[in-house]
């Protein structure tokens, strides 16, 4: 019941998203800019649905951290401020939604004790420092050069790794994931953060399929934008719109991947399978 | 002798004299090595000590008067004596003295009788760690240079600021280095000059969503605490802590920091 206030919500946050990009350079300003205008039915639908609706609680959440979310743009691009977005990320993950579906994946991912863990794009990898402290997995978090230079990024990422115990190092690619990768040395590999969505759908199914050993296991927590609302917003940061999850779950199969669960939960969705 | 890109006029607080700052390039790359992005420069002059700070653009961002804390004795530095109670439950480390030379002051323990001592320099200032066992030349050389730093570049006048640097260092000691070791023991050594300033939104939505890392892998209730402690000082945060506290304290507090949850302003 709740699933569609989460569309509306953000709907509703577009207009504020577009009201703010008048402070600052965002790279896709323009493109943007017309979003406002582009949706404004979509837009006045979710504030006649919200009109006299009472949000449960964790959609006001939700709406508060994504509105911190535009802000922590706005500190990124015109004052060049980096911890807001490390902090956006990080109670991004506690939201209600996707803190049940990283609960939900830590609960079924099952992965042998000693085994090479894949983070990818992660600035705080709170989810590979828990599984790696929970078997004893050895983390490689793989960080597009443009993250890894950003001093505070290096930091949050080594005060996970000491902080939770880990043993973890930093693998720094360029922006052709699927080139510079390892290959089939992952027992696990995990795309589950802001700027790992923005390499995209097809792109993480390529890197998961030639990173993973035979039998390695992928695990995605992803954005359900696929439905309008979530999907321009999270266009704010150049993340692009996610399948369903069936047509997820098929073309896992078609890629020869077995044992394909998903779990959908809000305005995201999480997603275990093994390659075969 | 590099060249000055700036000059700026700075009149002493306290006893009104004019003085004339060289922003040279050194004073800014300082500057931007410096987690506030800060580097104070000192005036020794009288009885007392003028610091200006400039930032990474070259800009004054304050200034700052520390009294000496008696007439300087031998060799121009006024001594200070460290009690061996504040050095107690300490593993590794068995003394130390430090030679603040921009402050003129000698901060240190008794002699002791250990069988490992370092020394270093750096700029005007000069520290000797006496250590009560020997856990290797390079890690010992590595930690005693960082805390060297911290000390060279810090303004503080409160005696237990370097204390407290030395006693996370002894824990320290005991870790590989990382990548913001440096931070801490700079914190540490500046603490009564730090001020905490929160920040809005981040303070609100960190007390309401309440992120796992602080409060699985810190101690919630000192974060919550400096929540509420927006205009304290770091030292006066820190104050009568534990060696192992105090050492998670801080890098909580940079923890905060880092996200921008609060500002740490000099002051």
């Amino acid at each position: 019941m709740s699933e569609g206030f989460y569309y509306d919500v953000a709907a509703l946050l577009i207009p504020e998203a577009v009201s703010l990009l008048k402070e600052y350079e965002h790279p896709r300003k323009d493109e943007l800019l017309r979003a406002g205008d582009r949706l404004r039915h979509v837009i006045l639908s979710a504030y006649e649905r919200l009109r006299s609706a009472s949000l449960p609680a964790e959609v006001s959440r939700f709406r508060e951290i994504m509105r911190y979310g535009l802000l922590s743009l706005k500190r990124v691009y015109a004052e060049g401020d980096w911890r807001s977005h490390v902090f956006f990320n990080e109670v991004l993950l506690e939201a209600e939604a996707t803190r049940y579906l990283l609960e939900w994946l830590f609960s079924v991912l099952t992965i042998p004790p000693g085994s090479v863990l894949l983070d990818v794009n992660s600035v705080a990898p709170l989810f590979s420092a828990k599984i790696g402290t929970r078997i004893g997995a050895k983390v490689v978090l793989s960080l597009e050069e443009r993250l890894a230079e950003i001093p505070v990024v290096r930091e949050v990422v080594d005060e996970y790794f000491r902080r939770y115990g880990v043993d973890g190092r930093v693998l720094r690619v360029g922006m052709r994931f699927s080139a510079d990768m390892p290959k089939e040395t992952a027992d696990g590999i995990f795309f589950g953060s802001l700027d790992s969505w923005v390499i995209g759908w097809d792109t993480i199914l390529s890197v998961a399929s030639a990173s993973l050993k035979p039998r390695g296991v992928l695990a995605c927590l992803l954005p359900a934008n696929f439905r309008e609302g979530l999907r321009t917003l999270l266009d704010f940061w150049g993340i692009p719109p996610y399948p369903e999850p069936d047509v997820a779950a098929t073309q896992l199969k078609n890629m020869k991947f077995r044992d394909v669960r998903i779990n959908r939960h809000g305005p995201f969705y999480a997603v275990v399978a093994q390659k075969r | 002798m590099s060249i000055a890109i700036k000059v700026l006029k700075v009149r002493c607080p306290a006893c009104d004299s004019e003085h004339i700052i060289q922003v040279t390039p050194e004073v800014l790359r300082e500057a931007d090595q410096n987690p506030l992005g800060l580097t104070g420069l000192a005036f020794p002059h009288g009885d007392h000590v003028l610091v200006v700070y400039v930032d990474r653009l070259g800009g004054e961002r304050g200034t700052r008067v520390f009294r000496l804390f008696q007439q300087p004795a031998a060799r121009g530095f006024a001594e200070v004596r460290v009690p061996p109670s504040e050095l107690q439950g300490l593993r590794n480390i068995g003394g130390f003295w430090v030679e603040l030379g921009r402050l003129g002051v000698r901060v240190g323990t008794e002699p002791s009788a250990s069988a490992v001592s370092l020394k270093a320099k750096k700029g005007a200032t000069t520290l000797e760690l006496d250590f009560n066992r020997d856990i290797g030349y390079q890690t010992a050389r590595l930690w005693l240079e960082m805390l060297l730093d911290a000390f060279d570049t810090s303004y503080s006048s409160e005696l237990r600021d370097y204390v407290n640097a030395v006693k996370a260092l002894d824990l320290l000691l005991e870790e590989k280095p990382f990548e913001y070791a440096r931070q801490v023991l700079w914190l540490l050594s500046n603490a009564s000059t730090i001020t905490i300033r929160l920040r809005m939104p981040e303070a609100r939505l960190l007390r309401e969503v309440r992120p796992s890392l602080f409060f699985e892998r810190y101690d919630g209730g000192f974060v919550l605490k400096v929540l509420e402690s927006s205009g304290s000082t770091v030292g006066e945060l820190l104050s009568g802590a534990l060696p192992q506290v105090l050492f998670s304290s801080a890098e909580a507090i940079l923890a905060l920091h880092r996200r921008g949850v609060i500002d740490l302003v000099v002051t």
